[in-house]
């Protein structure tokens, strides 16, 4: 698991945000296409790509891209 | 923000637990007492301690909500428990703050559902769903129109305009649909159909033997559920069992219409009678097939409905029923998640044997 895969998989689930608004530092709840329905995109992107079930309270600790990238790593382990 | 899931089970339900800070009513609404008749009498709910509503709350205060119940999937020649749910709904304002995918995942992360599945969703609940990568399996939805009005209607049409050319085009409509409904009535003829009240046992043989890997378990019981029970507050609604005899008196297939009004309110549409085939099953299809029974099924619809409906996947039955007034619009949409991550093949509609009438729909 590295994180330039990570920011792939995640910017996959932005259908009109442009890819190259994503890298590790994003506030990603600051973007204007962030709602409840790219929360559900990305933590069904977690769940089949990394195989770990994040709940949306934990998803809610994290704020950019590197933090939920830490969070996911570290039920990894 | 702080925001938490309350989990309301069926014990606090039965209990008359009162919820706080529902100032939107979500939950008072989602448990007056026509609803909590309904899902306390449902067959499949052999455990109080089974999440009864999950409640979105952001400062203390109610701002979302989901309504479960249990339901069965058979797989192959086992049964699971999986859960289904109906009313997803949170306030606009905290749609930002990702509150709704708090109650779609809460059924799935519970870990006695081995599955969810839903069917009759808004478009944006559908988009939630989606969103977290449910099975979609999507039914055409063929309409036969028996009033012109309520179609002039979903096309904006409304005052002096919407009177005068339902009258013209109801002119050429309406005979064409009393000679569909006599030659549907002819066919049915020739088939022993008998209304029920009591859905009889033999139905669970032919429903959960057709042959199909998956399916939602409707047996008699919980047919008979369906059967008596309601959401509905409106004052025209109800469902008819029909049993189908072949000249020998055996049972051959059955039919479960629903009739309703409806309303869509931004398409300015009130009151709109409609009937929907719901179920329906054979024990042998090369004797009385899908097709057949469709059409017993729509002659057997009041008059006086403005439209008639069913959802299907079968190509034959498509085409053959556009001779009859049927028009393909939009589709019945039924999601599925598998809990287990084990059912590798269950996104394959053709294993499925999908109807009308899944998870809350029939109410």
């Amino acid at each position: 698991m590295d994180i330039k895969g990570f920011i792939e998989n995640f910017s996959a689930q932005f259908e009109d945000t442009d890819a190259s608004v994503f890298n590790a530092e994003t506030k990603f709840r600051e973007l204007d296409e962030w709602s409840s329905l790219t929360a559900l995109s990305i933590l069904a992107m977690i769940d089949e790509e990394y195989d770990i079930q994040l709940s949306p309270a934990e998803m809610r600790t994290t704020n950019t891209i590197q933090e939920l990238f830490d969070l996911v790593s570290s039920k990894e382990e | 923000m702080e925001i938490e899931i309350q989990v309301v089970t069926y014990d606090d339900v039965k209990r008359g637990v009162i919820v706080n800070g529902d100032n939107h009513n979500f939950y008072k609404e989602g448990f007056e007492m026509k609803r909590k008749k309904v899902l306390l009498n449902n067959p499949n709910l052999s455990d109080d301690s089974f999440s009864a509503a999950y409640l979105v709350r952001a400062e203390a205060e109610v701002v979302g909500a989901l309504f479960p119940f249990p339901t069965r999937i058979k797989v192959g020649e086992e049964i699971i428990d999986a859960a289904s749910a109906s009313s997803l709904n949170v306030l606009k304002e905290y749609e930002k703050h990702a509150a709704g995918a708090d109650l779609v995942l809460a059924p799935i992360r519970d870990k006695r559902n081995k599955g969810v599945v839903l069917a009759d969703l808004s478009e944006d609940g559908l988009n939630c769903y989606q969103a977290f990568r449910f099975k979609d399996f999507a039914l055409p939805k063929m309409i036969q129109p028996r009033s012109s009005k309520f179609l002039l209607q979903n096309f904006g049409i409304k005052g002096f305009s919407l009177s005068a050319l339902s009258c013209i085009i109801n002119v050429l409509l309406k005979p064409f649909i009393s000679i569909s409904l006599y030659r549907l009535r002819n066919f049915a003829k020739r088939f022993n159909v008998v209304r029920l009240d009591v859905v009889p046992s033999w139905v669970d043989d032919m429903v959960l033997k057709d042959g199909h890997k998956y399916m939602e378990v409707h047996d008699h019981r919980w047919l008979q559920w369906c059967l008596d029970n309601t959401f509905s507050s409106e004052n025209f609604h109800h469902k008819s069992f029909y049993a189908i005899y072949d000249n020998n008196e055996r049972a051959i297939g059955f039919f479960l219409n629903y009739e309703k009004t409806t309303s869509i309110p931004y398409r300015h549409i009130f009151d709109l009678r409609q009937g929907t085939i719901m179920e329906w099953g054979s024990y042998d299809e090369s004797k009385l097939s899908e097709l057949d029974i469709t059409k017993i099924a729509i002659s057997y619809f009041s008059k006086d409905l403005a439209m008639c409906q069913f959802a299907t996947t079968n190509k034959v039955v498509l085409n053959k029923m556009k001779s009859y007034g049927f028009i393909h619009h939009n589709y019945h949409h039924i999601v599925f998640k598998d809990n287990t991550k084990m059912l590798k093949d269950c996104g394959d509609s053709n294993l499925w044997r999908l109807r009308f009438g899944y998870a809350d729909s029939l109410f």
